[in-house]
């Protein structure tokens, strides 16, 4: 998953967290709310009975409340004297029988009553909810309790309208926190990915190049500091081994040099016996395969050590053409017979010196180990946007197990090394080597006293 | 005609001195950037063998400060460092050519008259031998009166004959010489017969073989006189 959405996900999470502790809350003290109220009116209620009943003489009635200075009709109320004798009941105790419980704060009964007479609009028939309070006082030595109670909506339906609005605002909350988490991760990782841009413009060719560092000495900034360290390194190992293959040919090929001209003037002296003589030629032909060696590892050290490639267009096809023409004559010496489809232009974006490095190693190579009389099958075409070459020759194959390993470092199939196929195996690892830095890709196949094919793929070098 | 070479291994110095005098160059040598600077500045040169890698002061430096200067003597640059960037930026120094080591003596005394001829007073692009001429400006070959109408190998191989008349030249050389360095000179020296066979054919030369001679176990030569 992707670090922004990540951020967005864990914001959001943490805020709908904290705005569903908060919900809760709120709804915990909402639900009590109304109870709360409607203790207090019960309460007030109560003292004012307690003060009605203080002034007036106590005597057991049935009212109809009608004798309350308050809408007495609404109350539920009856007092009791110590012996739990019912003194005083209203209108509404004639319909509802409510218990006494000796608690300090009010409680919830739900009782069968005829619902025209508490006139409420309760759409239960016969179900009706009380509210009940009660409170004990003393009058005249005696204790008494009035119990106090007043038939309530049903707050069932409050409270889920409560849960509705709640869970309403939690899905608002978390679109809008999911909106703004994303815009607030995008601006986190800015930085990240302007470092992760300037990173990877950093090549073999602008490796003295740096991440520029903030002015805030932040996490960003030290990140900056650590891959800029990191370069640094990289840098240093680099300019290292590029001074190594400038010493290494410097070193290696100065006596080469010296050796082959004085072989080749000594060769040239009239009076050298004819025995010395061809001694000398065979160890002239030795250092030069030595030469040649040199030059390939050399080569093949620059080539990997380097990681992009000029991208100048040119005419592959011309290109191969020429290669083709440049090999004419050992075409016609083999009696080796070249076909193939090759587009009269074929233009592809690389760099032609390595293009025909590569070109000339394949040709070679199918020169080399084809028979005489053999033939030589190479394609060129423009797929879309890629280029795709494929050379095929007939000879004695490549076996099965040695074909995953031809583009290996001094692998040579011919296992006797015979010096009569010349190379010493680094043909084909330069050819693969030049492919990669294009971005290509190479196969090979054969069949035993068969063609062997190579296809090259470049991928939107077209 | 005057040759300042500059190299920091003095064998090879030596070696190719004692070359260059037997075919009648006057030689100084300078083993490093500086040394090579003074002797430019203080003396005149026909040509100059400059190698890239040098102490005090790298050849291409020397070659920048050379044409700073306008001192416009040719410069053949040598390098062990086989890479196409390196000769690009020693031809865009103002380099006129670039001979990567190793090389055969054969190819540098053809680099070297090649230059000479191309700079020197003479201005004289024609070389002449046993009644062969050969343009190497206008590609032109002729045998007495006669025009002779060669390949660009056949060409290209006489050329180099020519350039290093009196000494026999190997198929290996000749070979790096026509293909160039990137193409394999074993493969290729085994058909350079073809292409002597075809030159003396046209030459006139398919029987007596006295124009191109064959030198057992060696290559190919023309001489002045004939043997």
């Amino acid at each position: 998953m992707k670090i922004r959405n990540k951020i967005t996900l864990w914001i959001t999470g943490a805020g709908v967290l904290a705005s569903l502790v908060f919900s809760i809350i709120i709804f915990e003290e909402m639900k009590e709310q109304p109870f709360r109220l409607i203790d207090g009116e019960l309460e007030t209620m109560a003292q004012v009975m307690v003060r009605l009943v203080q002034s007036a003489p106590m005597q057991s009635t049935n009212s109809a409340g009608d004798d309350l200075p308050f809408d007495g009709q609404r109350y539920w109320i009856k007092i009791y004297d110590q012996r739990m004798q019912a003194v005083y009941q209203s209108r509404l105790c004639r319909y509802a029988d409510l218990p006494l419980y000796n608690k300090g704060k009010g409680y919830t009964v739900r009782t069968s009553v005829a619902k025209e007479q508490v006139d409420l609009d309760q759409d239960a028939q016969s179900e009706v909810t009380f509210r009940v309070k009660t409170l004990r006082f003393q009058k005249q030595g005696a204790a008494y309790i009035v119990q106090i109670g007043k038939p309530i909506e049903k707050l069932d339906e409050e409270i889920l309208d409560l849960i509705q609005g709640i869970a309403a605002g939690l899905a608002a909350a978390t679109v809008l926190l999911i909106g703004i988490s994303y815009v607030i991760a995008g601006k986190i990782l800015k930085p990240i990915s302007t470092i992760n841009r300037l990173a990877k413009d950093i090549n073999d060719q602008t490796l003295n190049r740096r991440i520029p560092l903030g002015k805030n000495h932040d996490e960003i900034f030290r990140l900056s500091e650590s891959l800029n360290r990191m370069f640094d390194r990289l840098q240093e190992a680099f300019d290292r081994r590029k001074q190594f293959i400038a010493d290494a040919s410097h070193e290696l090929k100065s006596p080469i040099t010296m050796l082959l001209l004085s072989l080749e003037e000594a060769v040239q002296r009239p009076d050298l016996p004819d025995g010395l003589r061809q001694q000398l030629i065979r160890q002239t032909d030795i250092l030069r395969r030595m030469s040649r060696l040199v030059k390939n590892l050399l080569d093949l050290s620059a080539l990997e050590l380097q990681e992009t490639i000029s991208t100048d267009g040119f005419d592959l096809a011309k290109l191969v053409r020429s290669i083709l023409e440049d090999y004419e004559d050992v075409f016609t010496a083999r009696k080796i017979e070249v076909a193939g489809d090759i587009p009269p232009k074929l233009l592809m974006r690389g760099d032609p010196e390595k293009l025909q490095r590569m070109l000339i190693n394949l040709v070679d190579n199918a020169v080399k180990y084809n028979h005489e009389g053999g033939s030589i099958r190479i394609n060129a075409s423009g797929k879309d946007r890629d280029i795709e070459l494929s050379l095929s020759n007939t000879g004695s194959g490549i076996p099965p197990e040695d074909l995953a390993h031809v583009f290996e470092k001094f692998y040579r199939v011919e296992k006797s090394r015979s010096p009569q196929f010349g190379g010493a195996g680094l043909g084909l690892t330069i050819v693969k080597r030049i492919v990669e830095l294009h971005g290509g890709r190479i196969r090979i196949k054969s069949e035993p006293d068969g063609w062997t094919q190579i296809d090259i793929v470049f991928p939107g070098l077209s | 005609m005057k040759i300042l070479m500059v190299d920091d291994a003095p064998d090879l110095l030596d070696q190719l001195r004692r070359e260059l005098n037997r075919q009648k160059y006057d030689v100084d040598t300078a083993a490093d950037g500086e040394a090579a600077l003074d002797k430019l500045f203080d003396n005149s040169y026909d040509l100059v063998l400059l190698d890239i890698m040098l102490p005090k002061i790298d050849g291409l430096a020397v070659l920048k400060e050379l044409r700073r200067a306008k001192i416009q003597t040719p410069v053949l640059m040598l390098s062990a460092r086989g890479a196409v960037e390196e000769k690009i930026k020693g031809l865009d120094y103002g380099a006129d050519d670039y001979l990567a080591k190793p090389f055969a003596m054969a190819e540098l005394m053809a680099r070297i008259r090649s230059l000479l001829r191309r700079g020197g007073e003479q201005g004289d692009a024609v070389l002449v031998i046993r009644g062969i001429t050969l343009d190497t400006k206008t590609r032109e070959v002729r045998q007495k009166d006669r025009r002779v109408e060669l390949t660009p190998k056949e060409f290209s191989i006489l050329e180099f004959l020519l350039y290093n008349k009196n000494r026999a030249v190997s198929r290996f050389t000749l070979a790096e010489h026509v293909w160039g360095d990137e193409f394999d000179p074993f493969t290729m020296s085994n058909f350079i017969d073809v292409h002597i066979k075809n030159l003396r054919r046209k030459l006139g030369d398919a029987d007596a073989k006295t124009i191109i001679r064959t030198i057992r176990g060696i290559g190919f030569i023309i001489e002045e006189t004939p043997q």
